[in-house]
């Protein structure tokens, strides 16, 4: 299976930026529940 | 009290009775329609996802057409345009929503050991640029662009849902039974992870790496369900399908499936919630396990169980539902259906814990003849009062 490339897809990034600038949640708790929820939303 | 609102909380306290195991006033009539709403209401599935108001109006004519007492869904359960607008995952929208066979294998049997280390940082990193156009793209503002656009399509299912519970209560008195959702790890392999092949062929060559990763995942499965549904509501439960069991053997149950799931049932038990395990296929093999489960915590739905033989078995411990073979209320006259249901009633309701129901959850056409549906639902409410 092919292998990623998480340095230049950085999608630790992607998720973080979303729960900062889309859902605006600054609580250190709430942001990391957050994102669970959305990489367990990953799996479709 | 509105007469409506006092509707809704006979309902609420109907079903809330069953599901504790009780005997209610009558035998509840519970609808698991989901996507035989759309074809019902002449709408195709991809009109549906196209059109949030076809969605809604679609459920909303089986609410207005049909007798009931509660509903599993007040909409489809897969929020397809999120999925599509991420590039990919394991479903198909093409007349039916169904998982395309060899899609969700997106993790090699190698891998176990990096899953295992961190479930979370896998999925993104690995698995989900396996599965997804827009997580296997370089970073970009472009990349961020498109992935809000999809948070935006997810966004509007998830209100869709909140909004057809809301207008379902407010406007018909329906309630809808499910609170939360919670999936078993070794499911989420099954259905999007390894696929069927992968998953069945590691609980067979390597059962210890796939226990492991259960557990792994386990805790952000719990969090997930319990999450935005930390303590009971009336009339609710957490739905739970199970997939795997049907295909592995007892001795495969006991050691990679049954310990989380008693466990989960354990926690649900503890929070004085209900978890509505839809037990697909046949159980009869696993009964004797299901009755070591904390009492009156499980609503459980039956398909190709003797559901009299459930009832024998479980009926002590477990709410029981099902029994309306969905053959028979699509091909057979409205007698056959009536004569179906007044066995089940006769058999099934005395001591309470019996709910009305298909044995399976009416996604296509072929599920159910609306008009025989229509008789027999008024005919359950009737002949299902408790005297």
């Amino acid at each position: 299976m092919e292998k990623s490339n998480p340095e230049k897809q950085k999608n630790d990034l992607l998720l973080e930026r979303a729960v900062k600038e889309y859902y605006k949640l600054e609580d250190e708790k709430a942001a990391e529940n957050m994102k669970i929820s959305l990489i367990y939303n990953l799996l479709n | 009290m509105t007469e409506l609102e006092k509707l809704y909380e006979e309902r609420i306290q109907r079903i809330e009775t069953t599901q504790r195991g009780g005997t209610p006033d009558r035998v509840p009539v519970y609808s698991l329609i989901d996507n035989w709403a759309f074809s019902y209401a002449g709408y195709s599935i991809e009109e549906i996802f196209a059109d949030d108001e076809k969605h809604y109006k679609a459920f909303e004519r089986v609410v207005s057409d049909f007798y009931w007492d509660a509903m599993f869904t007040s909409c489809t359960s897969k929020a397809m345009n999120y999925v599509n607008a991420l590039g990919g995952g394991s479903y198909t929208v093409s007349g039916l929503m169904q998982v395309e066979t060899g899609k969700a294998n997106s993790m090699d049997p190698n891998e176990y050991d990096d899953f295992i280390k961190d479930p979370a940082a896998f999925i993104r990193d690995v698995i989900a640029p396996r599965k997804y156009g827009l997580f296997e793209m370089d970073y970009s503002e472009e990349k961020y662009v498109k992935y809000v656009k999809a948070l935006d399509y997810f966004g509007r299912f998830r209100t869709l849902g909140g909004m057809s519970v809301k207008r379902f209560k407010e406007e018909h008195a329906m309630p809808i039974t499910r609170g939360a959702v919670w999936w078993h790890p070794i499911d989420l392999f099954l259905d999007f992870i390894r696929d069927f092949n992968g998953t069945v062929s590691d609980i067979k060559r390597n059962p210890n790496k796939i226990v492991d990763a259960c557990e792994a995942l386990y805790p952000i499965t719990l969090q997930v369900a319990l999450g935005g549904y930390p303590e009971h509501v009336p009339g609710k439960c957490i739905f739970n399908p199970m997939h795997t069991p049907q295909f592995i053997s007892r001795k495969d149950f006991e050691k990679v499936y049954w310990p989380i799931y008693k466990r989960f049932v354990e926690t649900v038990a503890e929070k004085g919630c209900i978890i509505q395990s839809y037990y697909e296929r046949n159980y009869e093999h696993l009964h004797d396990y299901l009755q070591e489960l904390p009492a009156h915590t499980v609503f459980g739905l039956f398909e190709d169980d003797d559901i009299r033989l459930v009832k024998k078995n479980l009926g002590k411990n477990m709410c029981i539902a099902g029994g309306m073979d969905t053959y028979v209320l699509n091909y057979g006259t409205k007698q056959d259906c009536i004569d179906m249901a007044k066995g089940l009633i006769d058999d099934l309701a005395p001591g309470g814990g019996y709910i009305f129901t298909t044995n399976r959850i009416p996604h296509s056409p072929n599920d159910a003849n609306a008009e025989n549906l229509k008789a027999l639902n008024e005919f359950v409410k009737e002949y299902g009062v408790y005297k």
